[in-house]
């Protein structure tokens, strides 16, 4: 199988615009040619995602000056040629793990190969470790050697097959154990390869086309629900581009146009040469014949992957001053000082890496750079999806690439506020909430699919269970739960030790569900009763007498989407401690993966919750059974803000759980009199007078 | 008169020193006084001067009806009175009394002169001093916004009475021409000035700003002077400072005024021998000002008033519990303390008991206990404060402290400018948590001038000092009974030792460690560790580092 490796090994590289220079010595005993993946043409003939490595092997085989019957790639009945003359090697040279996110959906343009080489030149300290998950498919079958080695601050994974495999199927299960089973992102796309990778990045179920090409398609079905095609790099800011032959409008280079194909129409199907029109126009299911154009989407910028750019590793207390955004060369640069911290390629794409290394800065200043307005806001909206406070000059081209909400956050940013670590986190918290929500790629893809008139699935509904053994606690609690806003949410009230009739119940806009259990019943118990009648994909367990700011769901609903985690909560890093009339902020790590989060803050998807057996039977610390049983079954835990949060610790109050008051005294970096809310619990005046209750 | 804005001034709520709260003070000319003012002159030799200075108080802005002026005549003999033969014009209420019964010295002058005073703000002038016009008004104007203000008056040396005529000067003054009288460039400024520049006029001086108190021109409101006990008469100088520093303990704020100008004629004693006045004042200064701590490097000894007054109050503790506390806080490296034990000590008869049944023995032994040493006191209640002791330190009987726990907590509110610490022990299964607590007594005074009805100090001292809560097993605090099985509390060599540190969790995970006490397990490591204990931390590393070459350098022989 080696015979012929030197000859044959096949090079690509994603994500080293900026950094050429590292690639040369990245991988051992290959030193090139390489090719970007991002160039890699994408097949005309039409192809399944798995087919069309067998394509990509022919442009390969093009690419290598060979025929491809030379390199073993076989016909059209599907069968890989025994390894003769087989590509031997395919190197996969990757920046980031983020790189090689974008590497997924571009899964197709690689060849088959008896082996395979995937080199990740820089991680960030939180990810996980490179381990492929097998997923379906051949390729893991003929598995003969793996190799994973830690390579300075990134990795590399060495694999052989005694067969010949599809390269993509690596990548693609290397990415989902690095990131875990991301939730799909609807609807279906279509890509033209190349650059519009970045719009789907760690999607392995996309379709691939060649440029102004058709769609091919699957089996018994389209090839995709909303296509998406390049725009030309030279109609940056061009107000009315010209139609491309398929319809779709073209915008800048980080813009595509979002052409939804007639799915159920076979008289495009594939080829795509029915008739257009250029308008948007009513869909009719059946809709013979016609093809709908999505609306142009100008100044529109790739969306933010939110997987790898991140807030996970917000540091509270940076060490080091403002740094600034600056042009360089045909790219940007963000320098402190004298010291280059990260360099940008010109699309001004960050990954997890560049992030990484701006976590020690206070913030970063983004002057209004000339004609480069929308890469700018391409680099704005991901430093502030990754909590990094920005403090930008007005620039009215930017900020529409921005969007309104993410400009007006943006606004509100001033040099004081960054100077109090507290502050600083409010604003962070404000700019990573508006960037995930416009430009998060899940959220971009549900306005691009709701703008294109297709069908979008609701918002997965989050159950909140709210368990008390206080009535006069019971108004306090439910209008600390109506105040969520940015979900859509159920309440399901369990009245542990009274009945409905000695509670209070305030009138709630939130599907409500009671549950009475005596009061012998086992706390834990009663929680799995309560459980049993939620509908929410997610629950949500919240205490009855603890604050919670307006955002707090929407804000674990978030740290979901971007961790990935099974069960994410807040740290309790506010505490009001009743018997001392003092509010603290204690020292707990937070976004981060984390064994412990706030047990009143817990949100754990159905899945999750059912995989660890739900709450034990227990009367106390059934939180802590709940974290630990998740862990056990191999859940992952994520721990993101505390500042949505404020824990009452009572004076002389039962309660499930007790720790002594001075215990929370011996660590704390900040400490206010009374009860003290920050700026992200909003309207905390209106709660003060319930404290002394 | 009216009396108006009495109690509005009395709440005005001014943080540290920083009297900048009260806006910027009415200018010179553009308000209407209420307030009387007794302007009190101790004279001693001032045959010379006090006419030109009586002239010049003649000459004031601040309206003479609310204006007297009392001349305290501390000569051997009565001096001949200068109004009976007027080298000038004299002020129009003008007193001269005499210090009563053998009394003399600046401070019995002074003091004869505000218990003589009438007026609700008393200022004091020394007898060579010749006033601008706005002197008096200059100052005036902050005692009508705040009424615990010092206000001190800004001079300037000139030359004496030998280098330019009395003649000249009262023409100047006759003529409203004491500001040309001198070149501001020639005069000599007083050393305080430049603490003055240093500190933003004091507004920055925190606690300190009582030290640049200096008598020659300083007013306060009488009811402030009462309160702070009136001059001490037994000193003969320095007592402006030591005035000073009670003034502060009853929560007086220093406000230097540089538009209440006058020029001091000749030079004064602290200029011509600074060496002989420091000298001879440091040792009373010792003795009564606490905080001025280089003056007290004693590793053992006690003054007449003590740093930190240590509260325990006895309650339903047992006499065992009581000993370990008071014997744990004087065993502390803060020899400076004084113990106020607090119990029902009336109710020990002398009459006939059971020696080992009696229902009171613990109080009885507790007595017994403390009989030879001074530093322990008995009280029958919590005394309201601990004036013009600096610090209050109340600690809960059966609740040790270690050794530098007090010095510690002392230190750490002086840096962070705390006027409460408070330190949780422990919480009682009813929700009661069991506290000790550091008060600072000026913050506590001025928190008491400040309460309205219905008030709680503790939200203005929040508001003026800060306060703060925080974990007593952080800062070295142990149960008796815990610290008991770690070290013995009997005196000898254990009490090297900080008693039961050892075994704290130490999970203090506080950013200041400079502030902690001594790190647990320290008294082992023997005598660089010992260094390491009370040197800077620079000093510790390289301890540290030596220590670990000398074992290299053991382990290789």
């Amino acid at each position: 199988m080696t015979r012929t490796a030197t000859r044959s090994t096949w090079g690509t590289w994603i994500g080293f615009e900026s950094c050429p220079t590292l690639l040369g010595r990245l991988v051992e005993g290959f030193t090139g040619p390489w090719t970007p993946l991002e160039d890699v043409p994408v097949p005309a003939s039409p192809a399944a995602p798995a087919d069309a490595a067998r394509a990509g092997a022919q442009r390969v085989a093009a690419l290598l000056g060979r025929t491809p019957d030379k390199i073993g790639v076989t016909g059209p009945d599907g069968a890989a040629g025994a390894g003769v003359g087989a590509i031997g090697c395919v190197v996969l040279a990757a920046r980031s793990p983020g790189d090689l996110r974008r590497a997924v959906p571009l899964r197709g343009l690689l060849p088959t190969a008896t082996r395979v080489r995937i080199a990740v030149a820089d991680a960030p300290p939180w990810g996980a470790q490179p381990l492929p998950v097998a997923g379906p498919g051949t390729c893991w079958r003929h598995l003969t050697d793996l190799r994973i080695t830690r390579r300075k601050r990134g990795w590399h994974l060495d694999a052989a097959f005694a067969e010949p495999v599809p390269a993509g199927d690596v990548v693609a299960h290397l990415a989902h154990g690095l990131f875990g089973g991301c939730e799909a992102t609807t609807p279906v796309a279509g890509l033209e390869g190349g650059r519009t990778a970045d719009w789907r990045p760690g999607d392995p179920n996309v379709t691939l086309s060649p440029p102004g090409g058709p769609v091919p398609d699957r089996r018994d079905a389209p090839g995709c629900d909303l296509l998406l095609r390049a725009g030309e790099p030279s109609r940056i800011g061009e107000p009315s581009p010209a139609p491309t032959p398929y319809g779709g409008l073209a915008a800048g280079a980080n813009g595509a146009a979002v052409v939804p194909p007639r799915t159920q129409c076979p008289a495009i199907g594939p080829s795509g040469d029915g008739p257009l029109t250029d308008a948007p126009a009513a869909m009719s299911p059946s809709g013979g014949g016609l093809v709908v154009v999505g609306a142009a989407v100008d100044d529109v910028i790739p969306p933010v992957d939110e997987a790898v750019v991140n807030p996970i590793g917000f540091r509270q207390h940076p060490t080091r001053e403002t740094a600034t955004l600056a042009a360089h060369r045909e790219g940007f640069a963000i320098a402190h000082a004298a010291d280059r911290l990260v360099r940008l390629p010109a699309c001004g794409r960050v990954t997890d890496v560049d992030i990484v290394r701006l976590r020690d800065v206070r913030g970063v200043e983004v002057p209004a750079i000339d004609g480069r307005a929308v890469e700018v806001a391409r680099v704005v909206a991901a430093l502030a999806a990754a909590g990094v406070p920005v403090l930008a000059a007005p620039d009215a081209v930017r900020d529409r690439a921005l969007g309104p909400g993410l400009a007006a956050v943006l606004a509100t940013a001033t040099g004081e506020a960054l100077a109090s670590d507290l502050r600083r986190e409010e604003l962070s918290i404000r700019l990573r909430r508006a960037a995930l929500r416009e430009h998060g790629a899940a959220a971009r893809w549900r306005g691009l699919a709701s703008a294109a008139g297709l069908p979008v699935p609701p918002e997965p509904r989050v159950s909140i269970l709210l368990c008390t053994r206080r009535p006069e606690m019971v108004p306090f609690a439910v209008e600390q739960m109506e105040r969520q806003r940015g979900v859509t949410a159920e309440l399901i009230v369990g009245l542990h030790g009274f009945t409905t009739r000695e509670a209070a119940i305030p009138r709630t806009r939130l599907p409500l569900t009671v549950i009475e259990a005596p009061a012998a019943t086992p706390f834990g118990e009663v929680l799995n009763r309560m459980a049993a009648v939620a509908s929410g994909s997610y629950l949500a367990k919240v205490d009855d007498d603890d604050w919670y700011g307006p955002d707090h769901l929407a804000d674990l609903l978030l740290a979901r989407r971007y961790s990935g985690a099974d069960l994410v909560g807040s740290a309790a890093e506010f505490v009001y401690l009743e018997p001392l009339d003092v509010t603290i902020r204690r020292c707990i790590g937070t976004e981060r993966f984390a064994p412990l989060v706030a047990g009143g803050t817990m949100l754990v998807t159905r899945a999750a919750f059912e995989a660890a057996g739900g709450f034990r039977p227990l009367a106390r610390t059934v939180d802590g059974q709940l974290l630990q049983a998740v862990e056990a079954v191999g859940g992952r835990i994520y721990r993101t803000h505390g500042l949505n949060y404020v824990l009452r610790r009572r004076s002389a109050y039962g309660h499930t759980w007790r720790q002594p008051v001075q215990s929370f005294l011996a660590s704390y970096q900040e400490q206010w009199r009374g009860l003290v809310f920050n700026e992200l619990m909003e309207d905390g005046a209106r709660w003060r007078a319930e404290v002394r209750t | 008169m009216a009396r108006g804005g009495e109690d509005v001034t009395g709440a005005a709520r001014i943080p540290l020193n920083d009297y900048g709260v009260l806006g910027e003070p009415p200018a010179l000319g553009q308000w209407s006084p209420t307030l009387t003012v007794s302007v009190v002159i101790p004279a001693f030799r001032a045959e010379r001067t006090l006419p030109l200075t009586l002239a010049s108080l003649a000459r004031q802005t601040y309206p003479a009806h609310l204006m007297e002026v009392v001349v305290v005549d501390d000569g051997e003999q009565p001096m001949r009175m200068p109004y009976a033969s007027p080298a000038g014009p004299l002020p129009e209420r003008l007193r001269v009394i005499r210090p009563r019964g053998g009394a003399w010295g600046r401070a019995s002058a002074c003091a004869a002169g505000a218990e003589a005073a009438e007026g609700e703000v008393i200022l004091y002038l020394d007898a060579d001093l010749v006033l601008f016009p706005e002197h008096v008004e200059a100052q005036m104007r902050w005692h009508h916004l705040a009424d615990y203000l010092v206000v001190l008056g800004h001079l300037r040396f000139v030359p004496g009475l030998d280098e330019v005529s009395a003649s000249e000067v009262l023409a100047a003054v006759e003529a409203g021409a004491v500001p040309k009288l001198f070149a501001e460039e020639d005069a000599t400024p007083q050393w305080t000035e430049r603490r003055w520049d240093q500190t933003d006029d004091l507004r920055t001086a925190g606690f300190h700003a009582f030290s640049v108190m200096v008598g020659a021109t300083a007013s306060l409101r009488a009811s402030l002077l009462r309160a702070a006990g009136g001059l001490d008469a037994s000193l003969v100088l320095g007592e402006d400072t030591e005035l000073g520093y009670r003034l502060a303990q009853a929560g007086a704020v220093f406000v230097p005024d540089r538009s209440s100008r006058c020029w001091h004629l000749g030079r004064s004693t602290v200029m011509r021998r600074e060496r002989d006045v420091k000298r001879h004042n440091w040792p009373y200064l010792a003795e009564r000002v606490p905080t001025f701590r280089w003056l007290r490097r004693h590793p053992h000894r006690t003054y007449l008033v003590p740093y930190v007054e240590v509260v325990v109050d006895v309650g339903d503790a047992s006499f065992e519990e009581v000993r370990a506390t008071v014997d744990a806080v004087l065993a502390g490296r803060l020899p400076d303390v004084r113990v106020t034990v607090v119990g029902p000590w009336g109710r020990l008869g002398g009459g006939r008991r059971d020696p080992l049944g009696d229902p009171s023995l613990d109080l009885r032994l507790l007595l017994a206990c403390y009989q030879g040493e001074p530093r322990v006191r008995f009280r029958e209640a919590v005394p309201d404060d601990s004036f013009p002791v600096p610090f209050r330190f109340h600690c809960p009987p059966g609740w040790v402290p270690s050794r530098g726990t007090i010095g510690s907590i002392v230190k750490h509110a002086d840096r962070r400018r705390l006027g409460i610490v408070s330190l949780a022990l422990d919480e009682r299964k009813d929700g009661r948590v069991v506290f000790a607590r550091l008060e600072r007594t000026a913050a506590m005074s001025r928190a008491r001038r400040c309460a309205g009805p219905g008030d709680d100090l503790d939200d203005l001292v929040h508001e003026m000092y800060g306060t703060v809560w925080d974990a007593g097993s952080a800062w070295g605090f142990l149960p008796a009974d815990l610290a008991a099985t770690t070290a013995p509390p009997v005196p000898g060599r254990t009490w090297t030792d900080d008693p039961g540190m050892a075994g704290v969790g130490g999970g203090s995970l506080r950013p200041r460690r400079q502030d902690r006490p001594g790190r647990p397990g320290r008294g082992r490591i023997g005598r660089l560790g010992r260094i390491g204990r009370s040197v800077p931390r620079p000093l510790r590393r390289t301890a540290r580092l030596l220590r670990r070459g000398l074992r290299g350098l053991a382990r290789q022989g």
